[in-house]
């Protein structure tokens, strides 16, 4: 079946359906499930369904009810998802909020971002402000702290949080940093991080972090400015 | 069903493990989502495992690990059924079930000479049912039934198949895991199969004869 396109600029709205690109200038909303090549959100839309797409890019600000389905997704604008997401590559540059799990095989994230279930990847790169739910489970992990993170459990190959430098003023107003209730890996450095437990293989604690409780296999290093309650090697 | 749990910590000592491989498989849904049981203890949450099904698991990963990718081990422990399709021939001479079991098929359905993974499993539960002495001939018609009309409905789901049997008279059904199922007096369940363990040891069988079927050309 040949696929049509879709463009609402102005307000609309449409129901799902099978389309090659779909594309919202305006304020749309749309009923039903949609299966397109190209989703491209500039405007406002509201999706009453699930999607799923080869790209799916919102520059503007937009509402899915049901999961979301894609090979790439880049989100600049203000995103909502109602359902789980799948997909190869996810970029928040803007505002992510995830109602279900996160599964990428690559996660970037930029901006603010909200998974309220659980979020697997192989890689992990995050330099803005994120909060998880559930664990967090990727090969490899990259944190750059410019605000609070917050996550229930971390587990994964490398993990490594470090903290660029922050503007005093941000500092002052802002908690910056990360707290998790457990991380485990085989290789964890982490900066600025509150968390019960952490084990690992090789384990670095570095300033600014308050750890209740390490536990290491190979070897363990800490900073002079963390604080860590017990550490023991097993 | 009380089972035997361990520890996320014991169970890396005692299979010599990391973290990561252990995230990695979980990610790669080697290893059930289910199978995660969270607990507190005295020093917070902890994870456990039931015993016995993980330590088999992992045995099976990481013998295989070295000849298969682990997305081609991902689709071998999933419950969705991979795309194979069994020559006739081969299911004999293969032994992948009783000639008796497929001839009885035949019968039923018709003659086909290629069978897709779909009916090798409707074979193989029936099958395992007839060498039990669970389940006569005749009785297989059933379960070849519920399968071919409700399975692909809960394809993906973990499921059990049950016989259940009164007054000499049979029927069976399949049920999504985890609902409790009551029986009126007189009723006998006589067979209770766990659907995704018959496909990943079907899958064994069918990828494990592959190789040495190779072998053979």
């Amino acid at each position: 079946m040949e696929r049509k396109d879709l463009v609402i600029a102005g307000v609309g709205h449409a129901s799902g359906g099978i389309y090659n690109m779909v594309k919202v200038s305006g304020s749309g909303k749309l009923f039903g499930d949609v299966d397109c090549n190209d989703l491209s959100i500039q405007g406002n839309a509201t999706i009453e369904g699930n999607v799923k797409a080869e790209m799916a890019h919102v520059s503007g600000r937009v509402h899915m009810t049901g999961a979301l389905h894609a090979e790439q997704v880049k989100i600049s604008g203000n995103a909502s998802v109602g359902g789980n997401i799948e997909c190869k590559v996810i970029r928040f540059h803007g505002n992510g909020s995830v109602k279900g799990t996160l599964n990428a095989e690559e996660v970037y994230i930029h901006g603010e971002t909200d998974v309220a279930g659980d979020c697997a990847a192989e890689t992990f790169d995050a330099r803005g402000s994120f909060t998880i739910g559930g664990l967090l489970n990727a090969g490899n992990i990259q944190v750059k702290l410019y605000g609070h993170c917050q996550v229930k459990e971390i587990g994964g190959e490398t993990i490594e949080v470090r903290q660029p430098g922050v503007p005093f003023l941000k500092k002052l107003f802002f908690h910056v940093g990360l707290t998790a209730e457990m991380i485990e890996g085989d290789e964890i450095y982490l900066e600025h991080t509150n968390a019960k437990v952490v084990r690992g293989n090789k384990v670095t604690v570095g300033p600014g972090c308050e750890i209740e409780r390490v536990e290491y296999q190979s070897s363990f290093e800490c900073d002079k400015g963390a604080k860590v309650g017990t550490y023991q090697k097993v | 069903m009380e089972q035997e749990l361990i520890s996320k910590k014991e169970l890396l000592e005692l299979t010599n493990i990391s973290y990561g491989q252990l995230y990695r498989w979980k990610r790669k849904k080697l290893i059930p989502e289910e199978w995660f049981i969270r607990k507190s203890t005295f020093t917070g949450q902890e994870t456990f495992f039931p015993k016995e099904k993980i330590l088999a698991r992992i045995e099976k990963i990481k013998q295989m690990k070295d000849d298969l990718s682990l997305d081609e081990l991902a689709s071998m422990f999933s419950p969705n059924p991979t795309t194979i399709a069994l020559h006739k021939n081969d299911i004999i001479e293969r032994n992948i079930v009783s000639e008796l079991a497929l001839h009885f098929y035949i019968e039923q359905k018709g003659e086909q000479h290629v069978f897709l993974f779909d009916q090798l499993l409707q074979l193989y539960v029936f099958d395992r049912l007839l060498q039990t002495g669970e389940m006569s001939l005749g009785e297989g018609k059933s379960v070849f039934d519920v399968f071919e009309r409700h399975y692909k409905k809960i394809q993906g789901k973990s499921c059990e198949l049950l016989i259940v049997r009164k007054m000499g008279i049979s029927t069976c059904l399949l049920s999504t895991n985890g609902n409790e199922l009551y029986f009126e007096d007189g009723a006998k369940v006589v067979a209770r199969l766990h659907v995704p363990s018959c496909i990943e040891e079907l899958k064994i069988k069918v990828t494990e004869g592959m190789d040495k079927w190779s072998e053979k050309i």
